[in-house]
């Protein structure tokens, strides 16, 4: 048993979006299915109910430790989760954190429903600081699908953003890296560049 | 309260372009700005005290990230007024105590 390398991932991701998908609509480039994923996986009809957010995290994720020898990606995280379903998974394993890792999946708290509702890749941890002298935040840079490029929910864009997150209001991180897998497959390998 | 307006998006450029989520601010400030405003009206005559209420709301929005707020739900928008109002009244409160203490 392995652990993945984040930084495979936020490479990237950095990569596909700054030269396919960036401004563009999510839905056109992540499919409910992400090419490369476990067919045991793709055939499960839950794994379609990801939404758009996800799907992205999902596309990318697959893609980044997709082993071509292998034919199978050995990204860790289950599909067809929504960002609360992705939250429940990461407090049952005990990898949901309060303080952000570059490759980690941010995980944004609604103001009104007491649910996480957005979900994105932190690709940078730019700094952190204190508001009113007790709500404590972090400025992030990250990738992420249904956005626009004021940050705003469910506008179906995928965008590079500048966001600051706050786990004083409930945002939280889930480190998807520290979940075991059966081997390294391409995560210290060169990035895969014909499913790219 | 206003209503939910529709409106077009247009993508940013497809250059090296970062968005900045603090950017919905101002666009979730004005789904707001009435009921905060006409809240400020009902807590105080004094329009230093309003404007000071309403700066302290534009803080707390500030403070609590607009962006986790969906502008497009008429629920939402309706919970965060009544966020800012519950703070402008608190503040007020604190500062009536405050100034009938002295």
């Amino acid at each position: 048993m392995t652990r993945l390398n984040p930084h495979v991932l936020v490479q990237f991701t950095r990569r596909v979006v700054a030269q396919q998908f960036r401004g563009q609509l999510t839905e056109l480039h992540a499919p409910p299915f992400p090419d490369g994923a476990d067919e045991a996986r793709s055939r499960d009809p839950e794994s379609a109910l990801a939404t758009l957010d996800v799907r992205l995290l999902q596309l990318l994720g697959v893609r980044a430790y997709y082993d071509l020898a292998t034919g199978r990606s050995a990204w860790p995280v289950p599909l067809g989760l929504s960002p609360h379903g992705l939250a429940l998974f990461g407090a049952e394993r005990g990898i949901l954190h309060e303080r952000p890792e570059s490759g980690d999946i941010f995980l944004q708290r609604s103001l009104r429903v007491r649910e996480f509702i957005h979900a994105g890749l932190v690709m940078t941890v730019d700094g952190y600081g204190c508001v009113n002298d007790h709500t404590v935040y972090f400025d992030t840079s990250t990738i992420e699908g249904d956005t626009d490029h004021r940050g705003l929910l469910e506008r179906g864009y995928t965008c590079k953003l500048r966001r600051r997150l706050s786990p004083t209001l409930g945002d939280r991180f889930l480190r998807w890296c520290e979940l075991e897998v059966e081997s390294a497959g391409p995560a210290a390998s060169p990035l895969p560049r014909k499913v790219a | 309260m206003t209503g939910i307006i529709p409106e077009s998006f247009t993508p940013p450029p497809d250059t090296s372009a970062t968005g900045d989520v603090m950017q919905s601010y101002g666009h979730v400030w004005r789904r707001v700005e009435f009921a905060v405003e006409r809240c400020a009206r009902s807590l105080t005559d004094d329009r230093d005290e309003r404007e000071d209420l309403i700066q302290e709301a534009r803080v707390e929005l500030w403070r609590i990230d607009p962006s986790r707020c969906n502008p497009q739900s008429a629920d939402d928008v309706r919970y965060l007024a009544r966020v800012l109002m519950r703070h402008m009244r608190k503040v007020a409160s604190t500062t009536r105590a405050r100034t009938s203490g002295s």
